[in-house]
């Protein structure tokens, strides 16, 4: 196993107990079992190799973090929830792909540098994350009321960017 | 659902739980999705600018010999944090060492390199495009391109080589070769006797016959030896064709062919080449290393295949050969097949068949049982009449069990005589 795989198991696990400590903490004691007993299989599920089970775990945490928001979970563990799931869904991704040092000859081909690219793939994640919680967190704490018009503009830049990224897709898996 | 559309489903999802709820904290938590997929698409590839180059050490290699694939991969545009280069291989090219794929990272300018020897069986093969995948190490976008490099190279047939046959075609050519012409003159072989005429050397001179005319003179006369038209006709029907596993009878019948090509070009001779399958793929004749050369190449790219047309050999098309030369079937033979080759010997071809035994050949790959061995006699039977029928018409039939070197099969039956050995009359 290589550290990209030990990391995205890790992340795994990470995920699942800062949503079920959330939930825990916030006085829902009927959540943090099976929310436990998800990331148990999720970890399991990840280190045997079965198809998906980070997308779907990504899926599930996503939607587990907006329910605990709706039930009035710490964000905190919330936001630190997401962003764990989304390094693991990362790094299960990562290890798959050739550049993964633990990776079968065969399978792979020839890999020049796997090691600078494990590297520099964690450093760019790093990066991501830290600027994800602290954007995160600077935007839950700064909250502000928006004038009618500025939400509207926000909703019509968030339309464009949703047309862009369409069309980006749409174009590059043509 | 892809990784890119994923994301962006979960943001969007975020987006709208919180336009509905009215609640910033969705929207809070749409962010690091963001940061993860704007790093991606930041980072991610622009306009791939690569090109390509394919070398080989030669064009032409023989069968069962490695070849060395030298591929190298140069990027013209920006940096590429990683980038997969697929050479996809013909599929009957298996590589035997080093790796056809490569995932490198290249910076403006640098060019990657990938090496890997495949072995390859006889054939004619264009290498597919080479395939480029390049993202960013999130590897959330990419770029797929096709970079073309043609490349074609030919696995030619391996030739074994022949000691000297005897063919006897009907009409030689003009110059000198190792063939005997039936006609008199300067040559090593007696052909007969005729009366002295001036100029005749005195050394030919039959003193012994000479004593008992006592009027006249006679000189000896010798054979001329002289080269001629071979037409090698290969039969490609997939009909004729045995295949045991991955061998076939065919791949032996076309290496025969070349041996055969080989050995008639060395001796100075004017040979020509007709595939006679699918299509007729036809080979002018010539003569030489290049001609040599040409028909290699034929039998490089020669395949069994079906028609309607060419399913019997009826269609043989006789204008390709000289009138009355020699023609050398390369063929397993079906049972339809003796009338037309007797028309062939009727119109003046002097014709010599190379029969690759298919049944011993699909005999090795067969239980020993009571059926097998019945169905052995009565094909052993059929055989027999069909070479008979051929031999009766004055067509000459090697039969060549393909597990014994085919230069030990053809020299039993065709291999020539010495001099003293013919001299005695014991000429097959």
């Amino acid at each position: 196993m290589t550290v990209s795989r030990h990391l995205g198991l890790l992340s795994a696990a990470l995920a699942a107990g800062a949503l079920a400590l959330g939930y825990s903490l916030a006085g829902l004691p009927l959540w943090p079992l099976p929310i436990l007993g998800g990331g148990l299989l999720w970890v399991v599920g990840g280190a045997r190799g079965w198809g998906r089970i980070f997308a779907w775990g990504v899926v599930a945490c996503a939607l587990l973090a907006a329910v605990g928001l709706a039930q009035a979970v710490g964000f905190g563990w919330m936001l630190l929830a997401l962003v764990a799931a989304v390094t693991a869904w990362d790094l299960d991704r990562f290890a798959q792909t050739p550049a993964s040092p633990g990776r079968a000859p065969a399978a792979a081909g020839r890999v020049e540098g796997a090691r600078q690219m494990e590297r520099r793939h964690l450093q760019r994640l790093g990066l991501v994350n830290l600027a994800g919680l602290s954007l995160g967190a600077a935007a839950f704490l700064l909250q502000t009321r928006l004038h009618f018009m500025v939400v509207v503009l926000l909703l019509l830049l968030a339309a464009w960017g949703l047309s862009q990224a369409v069309t980006y897709l749409r174009r590059e898996s043509r | 659902m892809s990784r890119p559309w994923l994301l962006i489903g979960l943001i969007y999802l975020l987006f709208f739980l919180s336009l509905v709820t009215l609640n910033g904290a969705y929207l809070a938590l749409a962010l690091p999705l963001m940061a993860y997929l704007l790093a991606a698409l930041l980072f991610g590839p622009d306009e791939l600018q690569l090109t390509v180059r394919r070398t080989l050490h030669a064009d032409r290699y023989l069968e069962d010999t490695p070849l060395t694939v030298h591929l190298t991969l140069s990027n013209q545009g920006s940096l590429l944090e990683r980038v997969w280069v697929e050479d996809v291989l013909p599929p009957d090219l298996s590589p035997a060492e080093g790796a056809t794929s490569l995932l490198t990272s290249l910076a403006p300018g640098q060019s990657a390199s990938l090496e890997y020897t495949v072995h390859a069986r006889r054939g004619s093969f264009d290498f597919n495009p080479v395939q480029v995948t390049a993202s960013d190490t999130l590897s959330l976008f990419r770029r797929q391109v096709t970079l073309s490099a043609p490349t074609h190279i030919s696995i030619l047939p391996n030739v074994p080589r022949l000691r000297r046959l005897a063919i006897r075609p009907f009409r030689t050519r003009g110059t000198a070769g190792p063939i005997p012409a039936r006609v008199g003159g300067t040559g090593v072989d007696f052909y007969g006797i005729r009366e002295y005429q001036l100029g005749d050397p005195r050394r030919r001179i039959n003193w012994r016959v000479s004593a008992r005319h006592p009027r006249s003179l006679f000189t000896n006369e010798y054979e001329q030896e002289r080269i001629a038209d071979v037409g090698l006709i290969l039969d490609a029907r997939s009909e004729t064709d045995v295949c045991r596993g991955r061998d076939s009878l065919f791949e032996h019948a076309v290496r025969a062919t070349a041996a055969l090509a080989q050995h008639f070009l060395n001796e100075g001779n004017r040979v020509g080449l007709l595939v006679y399958g699918r299509t007729l793929d036809w080979t002018f004749p010539g003569y030489g290393r290049v001609q040599r050369e040409r028909i290699l190449q034929a039998l490089a790219r020669a395949q069994t295949g079906e028609s309607q047309i060419f399913d019997k050999l009826e269609y043989l098309p006789t204008r390709y050969f000289p009138a009355q030369s020699q023609l050398v079937l390369v063929s397993p033979l079906s049972r339809e097949d003796a009338p037309p080759l007797v028309r062939l010997r009727a119109r003046g071809y002097q014709i010599l068949i190379i029969r690759p035994d298919p049944i011993s050949f699909e005999l090795a790959a067969l239980p020993a049982d009571a059926a097998v061995d019945l169905a052995k006699r009565i094909l052993r039977v059929e055989q027999r009449l069909l070479r008979q029928k051929l031999l009766q018409a004055g067509i000459q039939v090697v039969e060549w069990q393909v597990d014994q070197p085919f230069d030990q099969a053809v020299h039993a039956s065709l291999g020539r005589m010495p001099h003293w050995f013919r001299a005695v009359g014991l000429e097959p």
